[in-house]
């Protein structure tokens, strides 16, 4: 008998990483390159079937962290996993997926997290050095070169994030 | 003294103003916050699919409280739970009842997005002509540039300054000779090796010239000895060019090669054009001759003058020293750094 399990998964990460795009791109398959700021939280879901294991997940997409507006500690807590997003065209969005792990380690704990280092598609432009991203890598952290435009890699971090919860 | 306390009347008209406002809606819960008790009031505002009866179960009604703790009172602000409907959402306890309370802010929202979306989309254009100006003129300019550091006004400054121009040798065959998106991609592996040596030694790229470049040293970094600059930066082009050429002739790609030359000198260094159109611009006699040594190197050299010669002298191994006839100048001693 399949089991079903619902969980609070959040998208964090700077302004204008991708993280909307990236919600659109994994539950309605859908992208579009116009850039709406998003207010608040949206709230969005999509199901996935892990062997025996219906996993809900309850996306929110969280709007991006800035300086003058913080994301609000009521929206971190309950989350059973998160979505540490970084633009790789700027490389001071790295900055703000440490603080947001930082602060999601106080308000949920130990769960589990992936990075997703987004705007493959755009390498051209790319800030992130080598070293950055050897820097990333050597903190242990689960990452994924994603492209919300081109849907690169998308799916499989969400699956991979999914199959962390339910193992 | 105290303010006086407002009429009944006025407190019931100042409520039903919010309460218009905020269309709230609220639920009562049970003891362990699992089911609703009771409910009231513009639901279908806020959810689309199910009832809010008394009875249901919270995480079935409202499945984006999931994980959500209600041992404290807490607000989930802006809460987008519908395309383009925004709701605060409260939950608290109230003589040992927990609620929660729905509140539309869509309107407030709105007004607050369209700042948000443009201070967002200022930041991103800030971000993105950085970007511009640091792949252009190099991390040091923008720096300068973006601290209003880097300024020049329209009656100039003297400096001591060293110009540097680059040029592609056989560029023109190549460029007859190939469609012109091949010409496009190769030029821009060959700038990849020029240019980034220049702005390591903090040289300002002054002009691209499509097969070449002017570029000057000494206006970033004064403190460093700008032939010093200009000839590390020199050196470093035609190492890598030249092992980039070793590798271009293994895979039988066309091959080009760099000649460079450097002049130093005191030149006024500025702003210069009209209103609407203004450029960086420098302004002495080294710069004209320095075009005219590029114009004579051959590729793969390095000419200088006899001012930057004598800075870079102990820095060399060997060079030859010949007169030549410079057109607009006339009789030059000229130096050709061996390396």
């Amino acid at each position: 008998m399949s089991r079903v399990l619902q969980k609070k998964v959040c998208l964090l990460g700077a302004f204008a990483v991708g993280k909307t795009s990236l919600v659109s791109r994994f539950v309605k398959g859908i992208f579009s390159d116009k850039y709406l700021s998003t207010m608040g939280v949206k709230i969005d879901r999509k199901s996935l079937q892990l062997d025996d294991v219906s996993v809900n997940m309850m996306l929110w997409d969280v709007h991006g962290e800035e300086s003058v507006k913080k994301v609000p500690a009521a929206y971190m807590r309950g989350s059973a996993a998160y979505l540490l997003v970084i633009d790789g065209t700027r490389s001071a969005t790295v900055d703000a997926a440490r603080e947001l792990h930082a602060r999601m380690q106080v308000e949920v704990g130990d769960v589990p997290f992936v990075v997703l280092l987004n705007k493959v598609d755009l390498k051209d432009e790319w800030e992130l050095s080598d070293a950055d991203l050897a820097a990333i890598r050597e903190e242990g952290w689960d990452c994924f070169m994603t492209s919300a435009c081109t849907g690169e890699n998308v799916e499989a971090a969400f699956v991979h994030l999914a199959g962390r919860m339910i193992s | 003294m105290t303010t006086p306390e407002p009429p009944e009347l006025l407190l019931n008209y100042l409520a039903e103003m919010q309460i218009y406002r905020f269309s709230p809606a609220w639920a009562k819960l049970d003891a362990d916050c699992s089911c609703i008790i009771e409910s009231a009031g513009d639901w279908c505002r806020y959810i689309d699919d199910n009832a809010v009866e008394p009875g249901a179960v919270l995480e079935d009604t409202f499945p984006h409280l999931c994980g959500q703790s209600f041992e404290e009172n807490f607000v989930l602000p802006q809460m987008e739970l519908r395309d383009g409907y925004f709701t605060d959402i409260h939950g608290f306890h109230s003589g040992g009842i927990p609620w929660l309370l729905f509140l539309d802010v869509t309107e407030q929202t709105k007004q607050e997005q369209l700042q948000q979306q443009n201070a967002n989309e200022l930041s991103l254009l800030r971000d993105q002509q950085r970007r511009v100006l640091d792949r252009y003129v190099g991390g040091a300019v923008t720096e300068r540039s973006i601290g209003g550091r880097l300024t020049f006004d329209a009656k100039g400054e003297r400096r001591n300054i060293s110009t540097m121009f680059i040029d592609l040798r056989s560029f023109t065959i190549f460029n007859q000779k190939y469609d012109p998106q091949h010409v496009m991609d190769v030029l821009n592996q060959y700038m990849d090796k020029m240019l980034p040596p220049i702005l390591n030694e903090f040289g300002l790229v002054d002009k691209i010239t499509g097969d070449g470049a002017m570029t000057v040293f000494g206006v970033l970094n004064e403190q460093e000895d700008s032939a010093h600059s200009a000839l590390r930066a020199a050196l470093r082009i035609q190492r890598d060019i030249s092992t980039m050429n070793d590798m271009r002739c293994t895979q039988g790609d066309y091959v080009m090669e760099v000649g460079v030359g450097i002049g130093s000198g005191e030149a006024v260094i500025g702003i210069l054009g009209a209103r609407d159109r203004r450029a960086f611009t420098v302004i002495g006699p080294h710069v004209n001759l320095a075009a005219r040594l590029e114009g004579k190197a051959k590729g793969g050299e390095i000419l200088v003058d006899k001012t930057t010669f004598q800075a870079v002298e102990h820095l060399i191994d060997s060079y030859d020293c010949v007169d030549m006839d410079l057109k607009g100048i006339g009789a030059t001693q000229v130096y050709n750094l061996r390396y």
